[in-house]
């Protein structure tokens, strides 16, 4: 049986008036069933983006997938007709997406809203079986008295209850991959920990595939089976969560580590990763993390680095990779 | 909500004030009111009865108190021209310009929005660069203009309409059209940069993650929340079709107030005059308070707050 | 009225710079619409210079030569653009209605866009009781149908130039003064203007030299888009008779004159119907270059 979702070599272009930014540069991962992956990277670092490529809904006119296959239980969805694609999308791989408070459409009821993937992937029309189906789906995300919210409106409802909704809605025909784009980052710290406990408890019970991004290491920790890191539209390092962790290979993990911050931990000052993530659009000779990176040595500036393999699912796109561990 | 009718409606009763206090120095911009209220061939007597049930020798507040007394009991005097109550002309006249105004709204809408949002869908594309097109010629150019050139054309040229009157469905095409000109062109424009902002929303881009087909995204999703702007600035259009058929109704013979306005200040009938602007004013004024509450029916937000 | 704004298309203007930058006049003419300015030049110029130019006496009625066509449609260039039903000269009608529809459409916009900057500078700054009698007596003038109103007191006090003038800038004001007032409130929460009352100016000087030079770009706009406008309603005005008064030409009443003789001799409704056409678009097209050029909000265009 093919896994749930392989992505191989995936491009993405963004053709703007100062030249081709090189969003997604040969991404490649795979995700199966009841898995976790953490998807984690500064701003800019083709997360969002390779997301969006998956279900292939880009900015309008900009963007374009130019490479690479995302096989989705091993059919490539970059080959499907777009109302097929459609068709998968909210039924089979469904999103939450990052702002609740935005994400809602103001002039519909909460009910309205969440009666439409029922709609239209189950062709279910009954009023009362759908309404019973919304009612079910929010009991499931712990909203209270859900009979009563079918009616509100968006703006009624706290951003954290918001966000439960379009969890809901994400789940309620039953998809087999949740894609969860940064669902935590608008909301309040006591709010997030409660929607990240419920996306974990959703995917366990459902045994969802589930990609996580965030830009946060400290979210992946508590949540993810393993972890992609992104940078400048590449995976610079993947693989199991505590392999990562105890042993991170590449000095952007590293950094990224040392940015958490610790109670106890004896510091004066906030570790920050030094200088800017790249323009995607003009990516320096060899590798793209060097200007930044502590441990940079001559090669680095003139010979892009290849992935390197330590095991069989730990692997790290740097020229030190190597002694990187070792330390 | 409540608190949102209330202000409403305290607001649209200081504008009719308003009105009937621009509609009460009408007459006496002249100089001497007596000579516009009064027919030409009035005596000595008639003009001095006049003045005293005007109380023209009264301060200006107490003349106003008589004016709006006139109005709240629904007597606005009798027209010269027609020697019945002014009001009744003016209600004899008001549905041909209120049909014609529908018409107007019903082309203006239908052409503005569809046109509007297939740009917005299509924006760069050829269908958009049209809308752009439309939307500076109907700024442009005015109404009464391409009335005439449309009855050069349809009536003179090819003699497919005929050129005025009110008779029959055909009668209503190239009036409607003239009088919608400029508010359809204005509301493509507002359409399309409407729309586009809309489509630019996370609720769009959900809806599309949900697997909501694109028909549906664009007129479920998308113009139900564009149409509040293009609604209020329609409730401001109303205003040009009735406003407008003073000229247009000229052009094309109708037989409606605009028509009936331009009769009575040649005859300088002016009771009806005063009629028409004060009746009118009022009427538009309501309707526009009931779009107001009307969006109220199409955005909760406003609704429920 | 809404306790969610953040997702309402409308307020993108918040948190918009309000000092204009300054930069080098030949910069700021990259894009000038050539062809709309040379047909405005062509306008302004027939226009002043008429009494100079113009081939005939605007007046003179020559009935042997009625109804004359344009050349081009067996015209001779005795009348270039043809005769009208009384044998007057078209070309030297229009140059005439050219200046009338200038001097209306300038006065009117100075008047009324001084009256009306002047009542949203009172409204917007000094707030309270003021703010309300102006802002309702906006709200009342753009409530009323314009037109009926304007041909009432135009009737109500006989129409001449002068008259015109002053009706049309009492009516359009109005439009000025709702613009202009979001402006000024807009502009008087400015660090600068605070830091002018502290440093204990004088409102008529903080209104005069801290808050005018920053509604004055919008205004401009406005202005020019407004101009457009009364020359549309001056023609018509003068379309229905109650506009400049006969025998002066007005394109407005050339138009009148024509719809008469429609399929008779249709270059007396097609000729002046261009000239308005024409001005009004070059006019629409130079405001709209205008703005993009001198509204910072319009400028990420």
């Amino acid at each position: 049986m093919p896994p749930l979702l392989e992505v191989k070599n995936l491009q993405t272009h963004f053709i703007t008036r100062s030249g081709v930014a090189r969003a997604v540069d040969g991404v490649t991962f795979s995700l199966e069933r009841g898995q976790t992956l953490g998807l984690v990277g500064e701003s800019g670092s083709g997360k969002s983006v390779t997301c969006s490529s998956i279900v292939r809904l880009l900015p309008k006119g900009s963007g374009r997938i130019v490479g690479g296959e995302v096989l989705f239980e091993g059919r490539n969805l970059l080959d499907i007709s777009e109302n097929e694609m459609r068709r998968i999308r909210g039924s089979q791989i469904s999103f939450v997406t990052q702002d609740p408070m935005t994400s809602l459409n103001p002039v519909y009821s909460i009910g309205n809203q969440m009666e439409e993937p029922l709609r239209y992937h189950q062709g279910m029309r009954n009023h009362g079986q759908l309404h019973a189906k919304v009612v079910e789906a929010l009991t499931q995300v712990g909203i209270p008295s859900p009979e009563r919210r079918v009616k509100d409106y968006p703006h009624q409802l706290s951003g954290g209850q918001r966000q439960r909704v379009v969890t809901a809605m994400a789940i309620e025909c039953q998809p087999s991959l949740l894609i969860a784009d940064e669902p935590t980052t608008a909301l309040d710290v006591t709010v997030q920990i409660q929607i990240l406990r419920l996306l974990k408890d959703v995917q366990k019970e459902l045994n969802l595939g589930m990609i996580l991004v965030t830009h946060d290491l400290s979210v992946i920790a508590r949540t993810c089976d393993k972890v992609a890191v992104m940078y400048a539209g590449r995976i610079v390092e993947e693989g199991p969560i505590d392999e990562i962790f105890a042993r991170p290979r590449h000095p952007y993990t590293r950094s990224l580590m040392r940015a958490i911050p610790q109670i106890g931990r004896k510091e004066d000052r906030l570790y920050s990763i030094p200088g800017q993530p790249p323009d995607v659009r003009r990516l320096p000779q060899g590798c793209p993390f060097a200007p930044r990176c502590p441990d940079v040595i001559d090669r680095c500036t003139h010979e892009a680095p290849t992935e390197q393999f330590f095991g069989s699912n730990h692997r790290a796109r740097c020229l030190r990779a190597e002694e990187m561990g070792a330390s | 909500m409540t608190g949102y009718i209330v202000s409403r409606l305290i607001q649209t009763l200081v504008t009719i004030v308003g009105i009937s206090v621009v509609v009460f120095f009408l007459a006496r911009l002249s100089g001497d009111a007596t000579a516009l209220l009064i027919p030409p061939e009035a005596t000595a007597e008639d003009r001095e009865a006049l003045k005293e049930s005007l109380g023209l020798d009264d301060p200006l507040p107490v003349q106003y108190g008589i004016f709006v007394k006139g109005i709240i009991t629904g007597d606005f005097g009798d027209s010269f021209r027609f020697g019945e109550p002014a009001l009744d002309v003016f209600l004899d006249r008001f549905p041909n310009t209120l049909k014609l105004a529908a018409a107007s709204a019903v082309v203006a809408l239908l052409g503005g929005v569809s046109v509007g949002v297939l740009g917005a869908i299509r924006a760069g594309g050829f269908v958009d660069r049209l809308t752009t097109v439309i939307a500076l010629l109907g700024q442009a150019i005015p109404s009464f203009l391409i009335g005439i050139m449309l009855i050069l054309f349809f009536a003179v040229e090819l003699r497919w309409l005929p050129t005025s009157g009110m008779a029959g469905p055909k009668t209503f095409i190239m009036p409607a059209i003239a009088s919608a000109w400029y508010s359809m062109a204005a509301l493509t424009r507002m359409t399309r940069s409407s729309m586009l902002d809309v489509m630019e929303t996370d609720y769009i881009r959900l809806a599309r993650l949900k697997g909501v087909p694109e028909r549906a995204v664009i007129w479920k999703h998308a113009f139900r929340n564009a149409l509040v702007p293009i609604l209020s600035l329609f409730s401001l259009q109303i205003i040009f079709f009735v406003s407008g058929s003073v000229v247009i109704e000229q052009i094309f013979a109708w037989p409606g107030i605009g028509q009936l306005t331009i009769q009575a200040i040649f005859s300088r009938d002016y009771p009806l005059v005063q009629t028409i602007v004060f009746v009118t004013s009022t009427f538009l004024v309501l309707l526009n308070l009931g779009v107001d509450l009307l969006y109220a029916v199409i955005d909760p937000r406003i609704r429920l707050a | 009225m809404t306790t969610d704004s953040s997702s309402l298309p409308l307020d993108k203007s918040v948190a918009e710079p309000i000092a204009p930058k300054r930069a080098s006049w030949l910069h700021n003419l990259r894009g000038l619409p050539v062809v709309p300015l040379t047909i405005l030049l062509i306008v302004i110029g027939t226009g002043i210079l008429a009494p100079i130019i113009q081939p005939h006496n605007p007046n003179e009625v020559d009935l042997l030569a009625s109804l004359r066509p344009p050349v081009g449609f067996d015209g001779t260039w005795e009348h270039p653009l043809g005769t009208d039903e009384l044998g007057r000269d078209v070309l030297s009608r229009l140059m005439d209605g050219a200046q009338i529809s200038l001097l209306v459409g300038i006065a009117v916009v100075l008047g009324a866009g001084t009256l009306g900057a002047t009542l949203a500078l009172l409204a917007g700054y000094f707030r309270g009781w003021v703010d309300i009698l102006i802002s309702r007596a906006t709200d009342t003038f753009l409530a009323v149908p314009f037109l009926l109103v304007a041909i009432s007191v135009v009737g109500a006090v006989g129409a001449s130039t002068r008259n015109l003038i002053l009706v049309l800038i009492f009516m359009t004001w109005a439009g000025y003064a709702r613009v202009l007032r979001s402006e000024v409130l807009r502009v008087r929460e400015a660090d600068f203007v605070r830091l002018a009352k502290v440093a204990g100016c004088s409102p008529a000087r903080i209104i005069i030299r801290h808050i005018l030079p920053n509604i004055v770009n919008p205004l401009i706009v406005l202005a020019t888009l407004q101009l457009s406008a009364v020359i549309v309603i001056e023609a018509s005005l003068s379309f229905l008779g109650l506009g400049v008064p006969a025998p002066q030409a007005t394109w407005g009443g050339m138009l009148a004159n024509g719809k008469a003789y429609l399929g008779v001799q249709n270059s007396l409704t097609i000729v002046p119907g261009i000239a308005i056409a024409a001005t009004c678009l070059s006019i629409n097209l130079m405001g709209d270059w205008l703005r993009v050029r001198l509204d910072p909000r319009f400028r990420q265009l």
